[in-house]
């Protein structure tokens, strides 16, 4: 139901402030267990529950502002940001964002004055594409990565790696807290990839992170540190974007802190406790279900533009099913993460017990 | 007679100088090849490692294992070598296998870029571009293969006792010298040494033994020895192991006793001297239970440290009468042997024991040598947190806490870690005061910003949707900009906070 006099903005009653802090906690314990943002599960959340696609992820990225802030300084500690190599990376990266903005806002006029989900339809096919084109692509490579693993224990092909690292295009630079030597155009490529997509989906450290390793070279600690870095910059620059053309719903914003700042801290156990194949496995798997759900949608999309006809009872029951399958994908990844969490707890239990028979 | 360790660029003539010294010293040479063909023949795959070394990737796990089974296998086997007899180390950067061992010759080998061009053209039968690009190649290898063991950059002068231009001192010159060098009591091979290599080559060989059966076969374990006590450290993730450990251990020559602890992390305790009854000592058993941590005591003495001022030579030395030279110098400070009487050990033993009655040791260590080895060693060691104890105690106590905050600001600045005074250990992890304060604070100033918003959404909705003018939007940027990082702060301190008063944190 939308906020009266106040198209696009939803009204807010207890279920759905409770449906929005439930995404933001599923949200927080995926992004503390597997270390993204966790927009790919709560982008798509807020269009099911109505909210333009340019809403949520302008609320979204606002998010990821606050966030990264917090997250930044713990790695920072820990010297695991290459500031230089976030600095070179953001000067495209807000150009990227700025043409993510750009498009959203023209797709988003295409409704006219409206601002209800009908009259977002262009915004919400393009975004949806987006999301599924480019999160099929990455829940691939990181279900391919984890399953090839078992097989042979080489990792993953560096082919993709060794060639870039023979484009020397000068000016080449150093990046000495990552001890990488890269050309500045490279860097500038993958900024101005990882802020349009920021822009677009609210997601950017999916592509970033892989490509400061493998295409970098940089370590996975720095890349994931130097990403969140960059995270600050761009999600306050992408903010501040959105919120110039009203795009920022502060009180989503707020109820999605709620629960992804205590999420985060249970995720971020259960990186702890559980394996790093079976992380990478669930992520893939997550991420996966959340493409689906949000393919499902795209008809519904299409027809709003006359591109196909859906009945009014099809229309419903696809978004239902979306929403079903978004909701499920999150609760069970969370369910098994707490689960590796409580049986980890219970194995170190019993390994204990064993310890004590041992050497008593 | 000495343990020396050459660590040598590629063509330079290292091999020639390491033969020629063992031959007048009576040592034997060892070198990485032989030490690398052992551990291949073990099942080390070091060929995949050294591939996987020239670029990162994305999942090393794997291969964080197969580093530890590496350094494993030629750490014992050149302990092994060591504890025969006094042995030339000739590789790369071999004293980082023995870090933390005292009088050790740290020797490094050099020579200009055209010296070794025409070794490799005369040696390998290339053009002088090809042999150009085979030394910069060579060496660009042996960069990123050091710096992932061991973390350091092995051209450091810093990290060696004495650096030889050898085509500019020839091999006879620079043979006299390092031989001279050797002879000083500085780097005599004593029985304090010996007691410090067979700890590091007990706890080599259990790392070998669990890292290549595999019922033990898992990433993150690690083993440390002492007068055959191994202490082994089990991840919570692999826990399903632990029944294994003891199996496997007991095929290990030397190996008496086996502590088992399941940690996630590791805490490193660094002082001179150990008390259990001590109160400190209690809030460390309590630190580590509550970070889920193990605790290494290290005894670090800086006035065992083997490079002090007052032990260099006499005024007059005849570098040639090396048995006068012996004679006039006093004798050698550095023996762990002798320099640690036995109630040391026992109250150390009592320490541990008393963190194994809590499940939380991982074992300890005597460390001998400089600042830079100690931050090097720390680095290398994967701790979570270093606790700097009781140090420099024959100081004054201005001198003490200046020394201190010298070995504290080194530390964090080259191993990265938390580094955190025993005295603070309690105001840090403990809920007291000031973290309800915070808590209470940070609470109120949430719950203010989320009534303000709600209490007022229309109000809110209008202000920031209003797009009648560019001040409008100004003020709508300026307070998104401003609400989201200091409610994220503040509601974030409050659910850390919160997280820390349940142990949760």
């Amino acid at each position: 139901m939308q906020f009266p006099g106040m198209e696009g903005f939803l009204q807010i009653d207890w279920s759905v402030a409770l449906q929005v802090v439930t995404l933001g906690f599923i949200g927080g314990v995926l992004s503390g267990f597997i270390g993204s943002g966790g927009a790919f599960f709560m982008t798509p959340g807020m269009m099911n529950l109505g909210v333009p696609g340019v809403i949520a992820v302008g609320t979204n990225i606002a998010h990821k502002f606050g966030k990264a802030i917090m997250g930044s300084r713990k790695h920072g500690e820990m010297g695991h940001v290459d500031k230089k190599l976030g600095l070179f990376q953001l000067i495209t990266a807000v150009v990227g964002i700025r043409l993510a903005v750009l498009v959203n806002e023209k797709l988003f006029s295409l409704g006219g004055d409206s601002k209800d989900a009908a009259g977002s339809a262009a915004g919400d096919l393009y975004i949806s594409v987006v999301f599924v084109v480019v999160l099929l692509f990455v829940s691939i490579f990181i279900l391919r990565d984890s399953l090839m693993e078992s097989a042979s224990r080489g990792g993953p092909s560096r082919r993709l790696a060794e060639a870039f690292s023979r484009l020397r295009i000068p000016p080449m630079i150093t990046f000495p807290v990552a001890d990488v030597r890269l050309s500045f155009w490279m860097v500038s490529l993958v900024g101005l990839i990882t802020g349009y997509l920021a822009g677009t989906i609210g997601v950017g450290g999916f592509v970033g992170v892989p490509a400061m390793i493998y295409i970098f070279g940089v370590p996975t600690a720095v890349a994931a540190g130097t990403e969140l870095y960059l995270a600050i910059f761009m999600g306050a620059f992408g903010a501040i974007n959105y919120a110039w053309d009203g795009f920022v719903d502060i009180r989503l914003l707020l109820l999605l802190y709620l629960g992804s700042l205590l999420g985060i801290y249970i995720g971020a156990y259960g990186t702890r406790v559980v394996r790093e194949k079976v992380i990478r496995l669930v992520t893939g798997v997550i991420i996966m279900l959340c493409v689906v759900s949000r393919a499902i949608n795209i008809p519904v999309y299409l027809s709003d533009l006359s591109f196909m006809s859906l009945t009014e009872g099809t229309v419903s029951n696809l978004g239902l099913a979306s929403k079903l399958l978004l909701y499920a994908s999150g609760v069970s990844g969370v369910v098994v993460i707490l689960g590796a969490v409580a049986r980890a707890w219970l194995k170190r239990r019993r390994a204990l017990e064993i310890l004590r028979r041992i050497q008593s | 007679m000495a343990i020396i360790t050459i660590s040598r660029g590629s063509f330079v003539g290292g091999h020639e100088l390491s033969q020629r010294l063992a031959e007048q010293l009576g040592l034997t040479c060892v070198t990485r090849e032989e030490l690398v063909a052992r551990a291949v023949a073990d099942g080390v795959p070091v060929e995949q490692l050294e591939k996987a070394v020239a670029r990162p990737s994305y999942t090393y796990t794997d291969m964080d294992r197969d580093r530890d089974l590496y350094l494993a296998s030629i750490t014992s086997q050149l302990t092994s070598k060591i504890l025969e007899g006094s042995v030339i180390y000739e590789g790369h950067t071999g004293h980082m296998l023995l870090c933390g061992v005292p009088n050790i010759l740290r020797i490094m080998v050099l020579a200009e870029p055209e010296f070794r061009v025409a070794s490799v053209m005369r040696r390998l039968g290339l053009s002088r571009e090809k042999a150009r690009a085979h030394i910069v190649q060579v060496d660009a290898d042996r960069d990123r293969w050091v710096k992932y063991l061991y973390g350091v950059d092995w051209r450091d002068p810093a990290n060696y006792d004495v650096v030889i231009h050898l085509d500019q001192m020839g091999l006879n010159n620079a043979t006299s010298v390092l031989c001279a060098m050797a002879r000083l009591p500085e780097f005599v091979h004593t029985p304090g040494v010996d007691r410090s290599v067979a700890s590091i080559h007990l706890g080599s060989k259990a790392r070998f033994a669990l890292l290549s059966d595999s019922r033990t076969s898992r990433d993150g374990i690690s083993a440390s020895g002492d007068d055959g006590v191994v202490q082994v450290i089990c991840p919570p993730r692999h826990a399903e192991i632990i029944g294994h450990v003891r199996d496997v251990l007991s095929q290990v020559d030397g190996v008496r006793e086996v502590y088992t602890t399941i940690a996630d992390t590791r805490i490193l305790v660094l002082q001179e001297t150990f008390d259990c009854r001590a109160r400190r000592f209690g809030e460390l058993i309590r630190a580590a239970e509550k970070l889920d941590a193990a605790v290494e005591l290290m005894r670090y003495d800086p006035r065992m440290a083997p490079h002090k001022p007052e032990d260099t030579l006499p005024q007059d030395p005849e570098l040639t009468d090396v048995e006068e030279l012996e004679a006039r110098v006093h004798p050698p400070v550095t023996d762990l042997g002798s320099d640690i009487d036995s109630a040391t050990f026992n109250i150390l033993d009592e320490c541990l024991s008393d963190l194994r009655q809590h499940h939380r040791s991982a074992g300890s260590a005597l460390f001998c040598g400089d600042t830079r080895m100690l931050a090097t060693r720390l680095r290398r060691g994967g701790y979570s947190m270093v606790i700097l104890g009781d140090l420099f105690l024959n100081r004054s106590e201005s001198a003490r806490q200046r020394m201190r905050d010298e070995l504290k600001s080194l530390l964090v600045e080259r191993t990265g870690v938390p580094v955190v005074d025993a005295s603070e250990l309690e105001r840090r992890l403990s809920f007291g005061g000031r973290q309800a304060g915070r808590l209470v604070l940070s609470l109120l100033i949430s719950a203010a910003l989320f009534g303000a918003v709600f209490m007022n959404q229309e109000r809110m909705l209008t202000f920031l949707t209003n797009d009648s003018s560019n001040l409008w939007r100004s003020a709508a940027v300026a307070f998104v900009a401003l609400l989201t990082p200091v409610f994220a702060y503040a509601y974030g301190t409050f659910t850390g906070h919160l997280l820390e008063l349940f142990n949760l944190d």
